[in-house]
């Protein structure tokens, strides 16, 4: 608890830093790491290459970039490297949702997100709701009307049940009274081909996977989940259109430094990440994967992560996980 | 007629000089790390992620994948010299290929595993090139069910690898299927067995299990033995040192009998390429005349598995090409490098990048032929290790193991682990319990599990799921053949042992 | 109904390998009925492992059963030979006493000090072959992972 408080009031002075004293000259002077905290070739660890390639290529920061994978505990591992690691100056980390979820739902945890220094939000992932091209369910209404009336017959498949899939399955499913099941499956690869085959009947797609689907026949969008229409879905309706209201939840992806890292370190990385969002190659990476720009820095970042750990903390208490914090 | 036109433009492409660069250059690393155990293509696929994302598309996904096949020939040959399975997927290539060593035929050995990847992953590419979008389409026929069915299939394997006493084979199985469990449980989000450990809670990793019971197990156990001098025979001369006739005679069905069970494996999005390995093993063994050389040193026993493991790869390509969806952990690296380079994976991919997937697919025949020419020259260099005196080779594969362990997540624990599971290995050994099913059901464990709960949930609790659909069944009933084989055996021996006492 | 000579020809080895397995079996089992063993729709988190378990206790018990038996049968296929056994426990030792220095000494020593003690103590070989083989091995370890590789290998306070 002790170290938590330290670490906000790090975290604020920190920021405040930002503000007046831009990066006093802190350069890199041997090999930065990017730690991720799964195995080579899991999402967050393509996204960590990514921009480390988009980096390289823009020739931003001076020395090697290593990707270091920390793998374990769903995160848990990473974030108590990280931890340890306090105030280092080449070590940043890539975060995503499970680092708000799951210090929040598993006992073992000892760190929080409070406890690190956020850097900057990167990029926000959109999601859709969707079927089976030859589905009968032509809007999210016909879904859920289906499921009301057929309890527990409907199926979807999806992740864990910490992950963003079950948490919007628990939303509409508070805001309709309709009940499903969830089906969870491990990888990615498993929950789309379960779809594509008929063995479920809806899945929460990214719109980058979804959108070659719909292109070749094989699967129709009900819904954006996101409180915006996406660029490039301008016909599909979110859900407050449809009638729904459900909060949108968001899935972030950035990084974050150790504990009380020192502020022009800070401002450093802030200047970096800043010049690579300016750039075309960053903007077109974002286009490619249909990503939203989610760029947030100093004080708007310190917010998000206080909101986003309250947001989240209300979803998984839905969502009848149990919160050890 | 289509199919010659697309192959004669996409050699066109492969054979353009940088392609071949690139195409030697995949297939050499991937060579390289197939053969250091831990390092896994994977990884390596990862690594090269940043620089691949500024060379052209084609040019870079010839490379990819030329790692990604590239990897599995030389994952067999730590598996035979030194017991060390190099690729999860070799782990069944011990069981005889490491016995052949012991005998003095480790070049054999491992020339039999270049020429069977080599046919294989030839085989891999001519299905994926005839038949991707209609086995595609049969892939999705698998759900939960039919994978639970599979898995089943998978397990009644351990009949066949059962040595002198099924009890222990069982035995060893369900320890590996206890092993499994171990983790955060994917339904209900409950740690089962991880002793507050937040490094148990994603599980063990089979890879240190495999590496403990076969590697450090076989180095304790020399260690008892006190055998310092030189343990193995190494033939002189290079006929000895390759698979004569016979050999290749004896391996004919194998290399079959693995390329279509790698491929039609590879294919499911939720299997890969370790079940395919000790499927095709399994097979092998049943309808051997001989199957009683199998675990001694047969060369079948490491055709086959390793045959699967590289058409394998082809099979892994097809839910990528032609539906956009990963069905392992390297293509989902390549799933996100064809998102980077913009090329919108999905079931058009074909369709709007032909010159691509022609390119890729001339350059894996042309990267096979590579990998055997690459590799049949390494065979004699390879065997000359065995020549090392015992005390020089077993500290050095207590180093290797170390490094492999830790190289696949970077944890000590694992290091730890691999100690714990060598001094296993060592008292199963002396206990004459047989390790091979332990795998079998650490690997296949979880996976069986979650079909069934999987398929449960989608029936609402009604068990006739796992048995009426028509794939699943007739998957059932080839495991209930297979498990039936040995009793009907036992029964038999019994009747006639009757008979005789009567007379 | 075992007579007392049979007893004494069993295994013992054997025999105390399967009763860990009962005691395995007993733990997994154990521990298995803290969780759900269904839930509404099949099993829960608890099925697996209890079967699990319970497979284990069975088995081993079979074995016993079987140990026993074929002893007394006089047709026990030879006893579990433990020759040797103190080396391997010592190089075991060794190895985890490597294991634990990684940390603080770095992957390339460790491997450097379990090498010459397994050559000089375990093999009994001289000092010379020791020191050289460890030396010249550990460089290989080291150029071939840590320089051409990349394998983000544990290092000590002088840097490998």
């Amino acid at each position: 608890m002790k170290i938590r408080t330290a670490g906000l009031v790090a975290a604020i002075l920190v920021s405040a830093g930002v503000a007046d004293a831009p990066a006093q000259g802190f350069t890199p002077d041997r090999t930065i790491e990017f730690m991720v905290h799964s195995g080579p070739g899991a999402g967050n660890d393509v996204f960590a290459r990514s921009v480390q390639g988009v980096l390289e290529k823009l020739k931003a920061v001076p020395q090697n970039i290593q990707v270091l994978n920390k793998t374990g505990g769903g995160g848990l591992v990473a974030m108590s490297y990280l931890a340890e690691k306090k105030a280092d100056t080449h070590l940043v980390a890539v975060f995503t949702s499970i680092w708000f979820v799951n210090p929040q739902i598993r006992k073992q945890a000892k760190i929080t997100m409070d406890d690190l220094t956020p850097i900057a939000r990167l990029v926000l992932e959109p999601a859709v709701m969707a079927v089976r091209a030859d589905s009968p369910f032509k809007t999210t209404k016909d879904f859920l009307d289906a499921a009301k009336q057929n309890p527990g017959k409907m199926k979807q498949s999806g992740g864990s049940l910490a992950s963003r899939d079950n948490s919007y399955r628990f939303l509409l499913m508070k805001n309709t009274g309709a009940d499903w099941q969830f089906i969870s499956m491990k990888s990615g690869g498993e929950r789309v081909a379960a779809l594509l085959g008929g063995h479920v009947d809806m899945m929460i797609m990214e719109p980058a996977e979804a959108l070659e689907q719909i292109r070749a026949g094989k699967v129709r969008v009900l819904a954006t989940l996101m409180n915006k229409r996406l660029p490039s879905m301008p016909k599909v309706a979110t859900l407050k259109e449809q009638g729904f209201d459900v909060p949108e939840v968001p899935q972030a992806r950035g990084f974050v430094g150790p504990p009380a890292m020192p502020a022009n370190v800070r401002a450093y990385w802030e200047g970096v990440f800043t010049k690579m969002y300016k750039s075309s190659e960053w903007q077109g990476f974002l286009k490619d994967n249909l990503y939203e720009d989610g760029f947030l820095i100093g004080p708007g970042l310190n917010k998000f992560v206080a909101d986003y750990t309250a947001t989240m903390r209300g979803i998984l208490k839905e969502a009848g996980l149990k919160l050890v914090r | 007629m289509e199919v010659l036109a697309g192959l004669a433009q996409g050699f066109g492409i492969a054979l353009e000089p940088m392609n071949l660069f690139w195409c030697f250059v995949g297939v050499f690393f991937g060579t390289v790390v197939g053969v250091l155990p831990g390092l896994g293509p994977s990884a390596t696929v990862a690594l090269l992620l940043p620089l691949t994302l500024q060379m052209n598309p084609t040019a870079g996904i010839i490379m990819m994948s030329g790692i990604y096949y590239g990897a599995k020939y030389g994952g067999s040959t730590t598996s035979i010299l030194l017991n060390v399975p190099g690729e999860s997927s070799s782990v069944v290539t011990c069981l005889d290929g490491f016995e052949m060593a012991r005998k003095g035929r480790a070049g054999p050995a491992l020339g039999i595993a270049a020429i069977s990847s080599f046919i294989a992953g030839t085989v891999g590419v001519v299905l994926l090139m005839l038949i991707a979008p209609p086995i595609a389409e049969f892939a999705l026929r698998f759900g939960p069910p039919e994978y639970f069915a599979l898995m089943a299939l998978g397990l009644s394997m351990v009949v066949l690898l059962a040595g002198r006493s099924m009890i222990k084979a069982l035995l060893s199985m369900f320890a590996g299927l206890w092993l499994a469990t171990i983790g955060i449980d994917l339904f209900t989000d409950i740690a089962r067995y991880t002793f507050d450990r937040i490094e148990l809670m994603d599980g063990v990793n089979f890879v240190v299990v495999a590496i403990g019971t076969f590697a450090v197990g076989e180095v304790l156990a020399n260690l008892g033995a006190r055998s310092s001098g030189q343990n193995f025979t190494v033939p002189k001369g290079l006929r000895n040192l390759m698979p004569n006739w016979q050999d290749m005679k004896d391996c004919r069905f194998a290399f079959f009998n693995g390329s279509l069970v790698g491929f039609f494996v590879g294919v499911l999005p939720g299997a890969g390429s370790t079940i395919a390995s000790f499927v095709s093993y399994g097979i092998e063994k049943a309808v051997s005349r001989h199957p009683e050389r199998f675990g001694t040193g047969a060369v079948e026993g490491v055709a086959a598995p390793e045959a699967a493991n590289n058409s394998e790869t082809g099979g892994a390509l097809v839910p990528l090409l032609t539906l956009g969806i990963p069905g392992s952990g390297t293509t989902a690296i390549l799933l996100a490098a064809l998102i980077l380079w913009g090329l919108k994976p999905g079931p058009l991919l074909i369709q709007d990048h032909p010159q691509m997937f022609w390119g890729l697919v001339a350059s894996m025949y042309i990267g096979n032929l590579m990998l055997l020419v690459l590799n049949l020259p390494l065979v004699p260099v390879f065997a000359q290790i065995l020549r090392l005196p015992g005390y020089v080779l077993y500290p050095v594969i207590l180093g290797v193991s170390i490094v492999g362990v830790y190289s696949v997540d970077q944890r000590l624990m694992d290091v730890w682990l691999v100690g714990g599971f060598g001094l296993l290995g060592y008292a199963m050994r002396r206990l004459d319990y047989p390790s091979a099913p332990l795998i079998l059901g650490l690997v296949l464990g979880d996976l069986m599990e979650n079909a069934v709960r999987q398929s449960l949930m989608m029936s609402n609790g009604d068990i006739s799921i796992l048995y009426s659909r028509p794939l699943a069944a007739t998957m059932l009933l080839f495991t209930a053949a297979i498990l039936a084989g040995p009793m009907f055996r036992q029964f038999n021996s019994w009747r006639l042992k009757a008979t005789e006492q009567e007379a | 109904m075992i007579a007392v000579g049979a007893w004494k020809s069993v295994d013992k080895s054997q025999l105390v390998g399967a009763l860990l397995l009962v005691a395995l079996g007993a733990f997994v089992a154990a521990d298995a009925w803290r969780w759900p063993y269904l839930t509404k729709d099949g099993p829960g988190p608890g099925f697996f492992p209890l079967w699990i378990g319970i497979a284990l206790i069975v088995l081993s018990g079979a074995q016993i059963v079987v140990q026993v038996a074929t002893s007394r049968d006089g047709k026990d296929a030879g006893r579990t030979s433990w020759k040797g056994a103190a080396p391997v426990l010592a190089g075991w030792v060794a190895l985890m006493v490597a294991a634990a220095l990684i940390r603080p000494a770095g992957f390339v020593a460790s491997y450097a000090l379990l090498t010459i003690f397994l050559i000089r103590f375990v093999f009994q070989r001289s000092w010379t072959a020791a020191v050289t083989v460890s030396l010249t091995s550990a460089a290989g370890f080291w150029v071939l992972f840590v320089k051409l590789l990349r394998v983000q290998l544990p290092a000590g306070p002088w840097g490998f």
